[in-house]
């Protein structure tokens, strides 16, 4: 059995496992329903974790925003553009904040994994420093939504990213607007930068 | 264990208990999931089944839905109670869920990120601590009457925040100026909660009635009222403890 066909298995189940959180945010099912499915969920869960073992995991696949894996993420898909990454997704009931509105930190989870992506296309792999975002006007539930992020400044082992998170629909309408500091760690920068 | 959902208001209003508890049990059920799916080494068929299953679960709960802007009868907007909230839910399969408890001057949470929060190996994801704060630091606001959307963010990382250990994460409002309210608050390992490894402030801001007219004016409460949230005012105070 491939590493493919196990990951399309994992990229599967992480498919399933999304649908099930939309659903069991938004169910309307009576107690008895939601402990019966509790109980499923739980026999689900030892089976999964009878097979646990630190070597095996799909770790690639687990990123809490832009993994397939990860029932968490929703998952972001990002691809370069001249610059910078750019990704788009929607987001259901379950990453709600104000009614109705996506979650203000849901925003600064996307902003954090987008422009810590677009810091590391040079091929330098950093750590978040400093990230601050402004917020304009709520973000909405249930619709496309696009994030992107560029590098602005790169001086030694810092890089300065902004970026942006807007309506897919209205190219250049910046809901929240996002700059971080990213810090390549010493080690890495003696080896891979001049 | 007697769920919390709310943590933010002592004195919000009754809840169906039963109902309650049967969602803390399936949040509860659907993190260990969700949990054990990302840390699974079985093999691709056993995947293939259990996907199988969660989607035979999914069917059976999405057979009765609530429709969008109709609120949980077990949320309370006023009292800022808010079962699904991705971070303090209880009923939030994407919660880990953070326990926001009310002490003097702010507020304290703990909790222990599992791996499926995982960003550089063995640490949390540095947006997650964003999420999480921004949650943390709202409550704060909220405690102290002064609920407000977030309008910037700031965060500093001084170190890397590990999984599967305790943490502790505080909030305490520092400035109120009319509508607007700055809120510090900080992450640490619990062993260590002198030693910040995440800084964060926020501002929050109570937007104007009409702009709060145009963001919520489609939520309604469980019995079908509209409703919106707000700074306590008169009608939506917490009522004195002679009342209650």
């Amino acid at each position: 059995v491939s590493d493919a066909d196990r990951e399309a298995a994992m990229a599967d189940l992480g498919d399933a496992l999304r649908g099930l959180v939309d659903a069991s945010v938004t169910t309307a099912a009576v107690p008895a329903e939601l402990r019966a499915a509790a109980a499923a969920g739980r026999e689900l869960t030892e089976r999964l974790a009878s097979v646990r073992a630190d070597e095996g995991l799909l770790r690639g696949l687990h990123n809490p925003v832009s993994g397939v894996g990860n029932p968490i993420a929703a998952p972001l898909r990002l691809t370069g553009e001249a610059g910078g990454v750019v990704g788009e997704a929607s987001f259901g009931q379950a990453y709600e904040g104000p009614p109705g509105w996506l979650h203000g930190g849901m925003s600064a989870l996307l902003m954090d994994e987008v422009l810590g992506k677009a810091a590391a296309v040079p091929g330098y792999p950093g750590m978040t420093a400093r990230l601050e975002l402004d917020y304009r006007r709520p973000a909405p539930l249930r619709t496309p939504l696009r994030i992107g992020a560029r590098i602005t400044e790169v001086a030694g082992r810092k890089t300065t990213v902004s970026g942006s998170i807007g309506p897919a629909a209205e190219p250049g309408r910046a809901l929240v607007e996002a700059r971080g500091l990213w810090v390549v760690p010493r080690t890495h920068a003696a080896v891979d930068r001049p | 264990v007697a769920p919390d959902p709310n943590g933010v208001h002592a004195d919000a209003p009754p809840y169906d208990p039963d109902l309650m508890a049967a969602v803390a049990e399936l949040g509860d059920a659907l993190r260990g999931l969700v949990d054990a799916s990302v840390r699974t080494a079985a093999p691709a068929a056993e995947l293939r089944a259990a996907a199988a299953g969660a989607r035979e679960l999914t069917g059976r709960l999405a057979a009765a839905r609530r429709p969008a802007g109709h609120l949980s009868p077990l949320d309370d907007v006023l009292a800022f109670r808010q079962v699904f909230n991705m971070v303090s839910g209880v009923g939030s399969a994407l919660a880990p869920p953070v326990d926001v408890r009310v002490v003097e001057g702010g507020v304290v949470a703990e909790t222990t990120f599992g791996l499926a929060y995982e960003g550089p190996p063995g640490y949390l994801h540095g947006g997650m601590s964003g999420l999480v704060m921004d949650q943390v630091l709202g409550a704060a606001a909220i405690h102290a009457g002064l609920w407000g959307m977030t309008a910037r963010l700031e965060l500093d990382y001084r170190g890397p925040v590990p999984l599967d250990t305790p943490v502790v994460l505080t909030g305490r409002v520092t400035e109120t100026a009319g509508r607007k309210t700055v809120v510090s608050g900080t992450i640490a390992a619990a062993a260590r909660p002198d030693q910040p490894l995440v800084e964060a402030r926020g501002v929050f801001v109570t937007p104007r009635a009409e702009v709060i007219d145009s963001y919520f004016s489609g939520v309604t409460d469980g019995s079908g009222r509209h409703t919106a949230p707000g700074r306590p005012t008169d009608a939506t105070a917490p009522r004195p403890a002679a009342d209650a």
